[in-house]
């Protein structure tokens, strides 16, 4: 599987999405993924994506939830079509902040 | 003007000022130095209605004290309004937050300049590439006056911002209209998708597609990411898991009685005069009254709200479900949703024999 480096992303993203062959179901799943992150209080700083164009194998969203309560995790574990989650506490001396790592994988079995 | 958009919702409130916006988007003049082929108000040269301005302030006034704190002034070019700076100069008297869309072709003229004193915030349309803009403007000249324009506001330190409407364009152009916001240090990028409304109607070969949305809903996501730091970038489309989750978006508050201006948190001021809730080309039918009349806004929401308001709140209502309903759409421009609709009530009401009533 290829893996899209942050640095060319942007490029990346443009050629996933300039493909004539990506179909509307990926997007669609696309455009979810990233609703449901941002419900989830993920203020996202990166994405990966992983598959050849036109075919998105996974997303990998990476994002930061500043209120660490249980409805915060509870909303990230309620998301759908995850493969993957990664959670660390930050912050020094108390941590206040989540880093949240989530892998969407679109065409789970 | 050449969007249904009003760019104010996403600006951060100024300092000490009151708590949330109500707005009140001003067109005084449909006359316009340009004629753009997708302009949903078909606004063009030579189109002579104005509004009152004694009519306009007395409207305004009774506005601001029932909690309306800004006012978008569009059109037409807002700068061919004779009266646009006493206009301003009142409003911010009284104490609104002040904006205005402009192509900015005018602004050169040193009597407008001189009007940037009574604007908080000043929005310049921007439909692309310099070739792309001037086709579109019908004007060789239009890219270079709004590059102008934007020199003007930053020599008189004005916040600014670009709107854009997305059209059937090159995804390329979201990246260079980004890197346009960011070079020019504008706090604002707009994007508001094609309407078929007004001269747009003609310009079918604009409308975006299903999957042209998707690709800039998703690209979008990466723009507001890379440069919220540098800029605020809104796109005026809702995902349908965002109209689950916040129905009140598109004023649907289920089960909640609420004022009426709770409902009219944007007003409409067309250049005939006439009151609308939501958009220029909404439905006269929901008209809350014209500012001809000279009756304060208080009294106008009073009659609203037993004469037309439930048939307002049904709208609002009827509309949202009926977006959840088409399962094929997950995307929707939801201003144009709701306007189509206050369309459809208009049959019904007729047919029906409603107690709306059409404005005169």
């Amino acid at each position: 599987m290829k893996e899209v480096k942050n640095e060319n992303f942007e490029q990346e993203l443009m050629t996933h999405l300039n493909s004539l062959e990506m179909d509307k179901k990926s997007m669609s799943l696309l455009s979810t993924y990233l609703v449901q992150a941002n419900k989830a209080g993920m203020k996202l700083y990166d994405w990966h994506l992983k598959g050849q164009p036109p075919r998105i194998d996974e997303l990998i969203v990476k994002g930061s939830v500043e209120n660490i309560d249980s409805a915060a995790i509870t909303r990230i574990f309620e998301l759908k079509n995850w493969k993957e989650i990664f959670i660390l506490r930050r912050g020094i001396p108390i941590p206040h902040e989540l880093d949240v790592h989530l892998t969407f994988q679109p065409h789970q079995g | 003007m050449n969007t249904n958009a009003t760019l104010v919702h996403s600006d951060p409130a100024p300092s000490g000022h009151r708590k949330g916006y109500r707005i009140i988007q001003v067109h005084p003049t449909l006359n316009c130095n340009l004629k753009c082929s997708h302009c949903y108000s078909s606004s063009a040269p030579g189109l002579k209605t104005k509004l009152n301005i004694d009519d306009l302030h007395y409207f305004l006034s009774s506005a601001y004290d029932r909690g309306y704190n800004t006012i978008a002034v569009s059109g037409g070019e807002p700068f061919l309004y004779p009266e646009l700076k006493e206009l301003l100069r009142r409003s911010k008297e009284t104490g609104y937050y002040t904006s205005l869309t402009t192509n900015g072709g005018l602004l050169p003229h040193k009597n407008n300049r001189d009007t940037l004193e009574f604007v908080d915030l000043v929005a310049v349309s921007i439909d692309g590439v310099k070739e792309e803009h001037n086709a579109i403007r019908g004007n060789l000249k239009a890219f270079d006056q709004a590059l102008e324009a934007v020199e003007i506001l930053k020599e008189f330190r004005k916040r600014f911002g670009f709107i854009h409407l997305l059209h059937n364009e090159p995804l390329d152009t979201l990246a260079w209209l980004c890197e346009f916001t960011l070079s020019h240090g504008a706090g604002l990028l707009q994007l508001h998708p094609f309407e078929s409304a007004g001269r747009g109607r003609d310009a079918s070969h604009m409308q975006l597609s299903v999957e042209q949305t998707f690709r800039f809903f998703i690209l979008y996501h990466y723009f507001r990411q890379k440069h919220e730091n540098d800029f605020l970038l809104q796109l005026d489309v809702l995902h349908r898991q965002t109209l689950l989750d916040q129905p009140e978006t598109v004023y649907f508050f289920k089960d909640r009685e609420l004022p009426a201006e709770e409902y009219l948190r944007e007003l409409i001021i067309d250049e005939h005069g006439y009151i609308l809730p939501g958009s220029h080309v909404f439905n006269r039918e929901f008209a809350l009254g014209n500012i001809n009349e000279r009756r304060p806004l208080a009294e106008l929401l009073t009659v609203y709200s037993k004469e037309k308001l439930e048939d307002l709140k049904q709208l609002y209502e009827d509309a949202y479900y009926e977006m959840l309903a088409d399962e094929d759409v997950e995307l929707f421009n939801y201003a144009e949703r709701i306007i189509q609709h206050s369309w459809l009530v208009k049959v019904k009401s007729q047919s029906q024999n409603s107690k709306v009533k059409i404005q005169k």
